[in-house]
């Protein structure tokens, strides 16, 4: 089930707060094991069409991204290389830096992106500095492009660090964390990527420890929601499902698009993971020319 | 026209008291306000979206809509690159610079690499190849005088304000298949807690521009839209002559704004911003 917060509830990072730590509805579902082996079987047949040596990532871009351009060239599933620039550093240094202040160790975003960018340029001259890493690039750029690579990080992070109310968040929040990973065991080279800004639990519990306070994750989004957004959001959930032991997910996941104001708070159920698991096969499809539609998706995932 | 203030800058207590205004005396926020606002422009704009084909992009509202722009389907042209809107960008990456470490070394130089960075600057650099040297001499001297400008009058804000720069707006109505959107050059202050309490800033690009207000607050409006509460206080920076004139958000100049642009939006096809095609992707990635 989805719902979008009213955009006149003030202040809003009271009303995000609310609707993300608020009490689960229901039982906790559990990732029905034949939905899990038909997207592994799903995704085992499209395997196939990946050149070989290539790997391909399911993420929250190439849901947006696949149907509107189709595959990229025959089987590749390439897109441009990773580079470093002010966009790709800006979460990164932008989620250190909500971490810091969350943590006290600095009190504004402006303060804690200096402190970041400073530490990962110490790393950088010392031994822990890797070719290819964030501080080596860093390293590397004049005055103007570090201060382009500040400006970025400190509007990314005070969109983050406004958007909730810190002080409300149950022990054991995480902000940023690690990204989740699903390996499909049937086709190894194809990976779902779950990834989350802050990952909590619904309000009294904690977000380390199971128990009948449920997993709660917050994704900050660019743009608008487009069509697929309800299915990014579902992605992370779906990937939690996938990767966890117990198959549960969480509770739910609220997108929140500072750009536009809006958010959605998707409660995750099994009609969820479903949807997930058939967009993440009809993408991946549509990806590697495929050209699965809606009845192929259907049986790719079919329970 | 609604209560602009004009200072002449003498210190920078004068630039920190125009972004603050009045505190004890800021409106509170009516919440109504912005859900009212959305649902005017709902009402007016969303005929410009009928007919619109399935799976065309959406139709895209910037601030040149209040000088004259055309509104068309798909996503908005840029302006062909010439001299004085290069200039205004490399400006705008020397203020942000200023705001978020307090210093500039080399303006050209620092601008441009700021521009790379953020993978904007391959249409700028190209653009910078094609100019005489004089030209480009020129260029350096005007950037120079700016960064020298904002250097001496620009305050540095406390980062309890919260400064963030080139924040980007987009507002989608119509069910997405219009937008509206803009970039605030600065945006400072904590979100309202029942209060107006955010102050949006415009470095100026030309000395004198009267349209230069429209585009402010027709920024105004989409933060409004955005954020639920209207800004405090919007305010225009000049770093050449040092003056910052800045003026109350108001209920009437949003609605006034908001009127404009219907009127402008909806209006019969005047003179269209022509681009030529092979350089409208040029001038997207650049500004």
């Amino acid at each position: 089930m989805t719902v979008a917060l009213s955009p006149m509830c003030l202040p809003r990072a009271r009303s995000l707060t609310d609707a993300l730590t608020a009490p689960s509805a229901g039982p906790a579902p559990v990732l029905d094991p034949v939905l899990r082996s038909s997207l592994s079987d799903g995704l085992a047949r499209l395997e196939s069409r990946l050149l070989a040596g290539r790997r391909l990532r399911v993420d929250e871009y190439l849901l947006s991204t696949a149907g509107a351009y189709g595959p990229t060239a025959p089987g590749s599933a390439s897109t441009e290389p990773f580079r470093w620039s002010a966009r790709t550093a800006r979460r990164s240094v932008g989620l250190a830096a909500v971490r810091a202040c969350y943590h006290g160790i600095h009190r504004t975003p402006a303060e804690a992106v200096a402190g970041v960018l400073e530490r990962l340029a110490e790393d950088a001259g010392g031994s822990t500095g890797r070719g290819g890493s964030l501080g080596r690039w860093l390293a590397g750029l004049p005055s103007g492009a570090r201060a382009a690579v500040q400006a970025d990080a400190v509007t990314w992070a005070t969109r983050l660090h406004i958007a909730l109310d810190w002080d409300s968040l149950p022990p054991g929040t995480v902000v940023g964390g690690r990204d989740e990973w699903w390996d499909c065991p049937s086709a190894r080279r194809i990976g779902l990527r779950g990834r989350a800004e802050v990952r909590t639990s619904t309000a009294g519990g904690d977000a380390s420890a199971a128990g009948p306070h449920r997993p709660v994750l917050f994704c900050l989004r660019p743009g608008v929601p487009g069509p697929t957004g309800r299915t990014e959001l579902a992605l992370p959930a779906l990937v939690a499902a996938l990767a966890s032991p117990t198959g549960a997910p969480p509770a739910r996941v609220i997108g929140w698009w500072p750009a536009c104001g809006r958010a959605i708070v998707l409660e995750v159920d099994e009609k969820v993971l479903t949807r997930a698991a058939a967009s993440v096969v009809g993408a991946v499809g549509a990806r590697l020319g495929a050209g699965l539609g809606g009845g192929a998706r259907k049986e790719a995932t079919a329970r | 026209m609604y209560g602009t203030e004009h200072r002449r800058l003498r210190t920078a207590a004068d630039v920190l008291a125009a972004l603050r205004g009045e505190p004890a005396g800021r409106p509170q926020v009516d919440p109504a306000l912005a859900g009212g606002l959305r649902e005017w422009l709902e009402d007016e704009l969303a005929p410009l979206a009928l007919g619109l084909p399935a799976g065309a992009p959406p139709i895209a509202i910037d601030r040149r809509v209040l000088t004259g722009a055309t509104v068309r389907e798909g996503p908005a042209c840029e302006p062909s690159l010439q001299l004085s809107l290069v200039r205004t960008i490399l400006s705008r990456m020397l203020f942000r610079q200023l705001v978020t470490t307090g210093r500039i070394g080399h303006p050209l130089e620092d601008a441009l690499a700021g521009l790379a960075a953020t993978g904007r600057g391959e249409a700028v650099a190209t653009f910078l190849s094609t100019l005489s040297v004089a030209e480009r001499s020129q260029l350096r001297r005007d950037l120079s005088d700016r960064a020298a400008g904002m250097a001496r009058h620009w305050p540095t804000l406390a980062p309890t304000w919260l400064p963030r720069t080139a924040e980007h707006l987009t507002i989608p109505l119509a069910g997405g298949r219009i937008t509206m959107s803009g970039t605030i050059d600065l945006l400072v202050g904590t979100p309202s807690q029942g209060q107006a309490s955010v102050c949006l800033v415009e470095l100026a690009a030309t000395a004198g521009r009267s349209d230069q207000w429209l585009g402010v607050r027709f920024l105004a409006l989409l933060e409004t839209l955005r954020s639920g509460a209207a800004p405090a206080r919007a305010a225009v920076f000049d770093p050449v002559t040092g003056e910052v004139a800045a003026e109350e958000v108001t209920e009437e100049a949003l609605c006034a704004t908001l009127e404009s642009v219907v009127r402008q939006a909806t209006q019969p096809a005047r003179a269209a911003v022509t681009v030529e095609p092979s350089a409208h992707s040029a001038q997207r990635r650049a500004a």
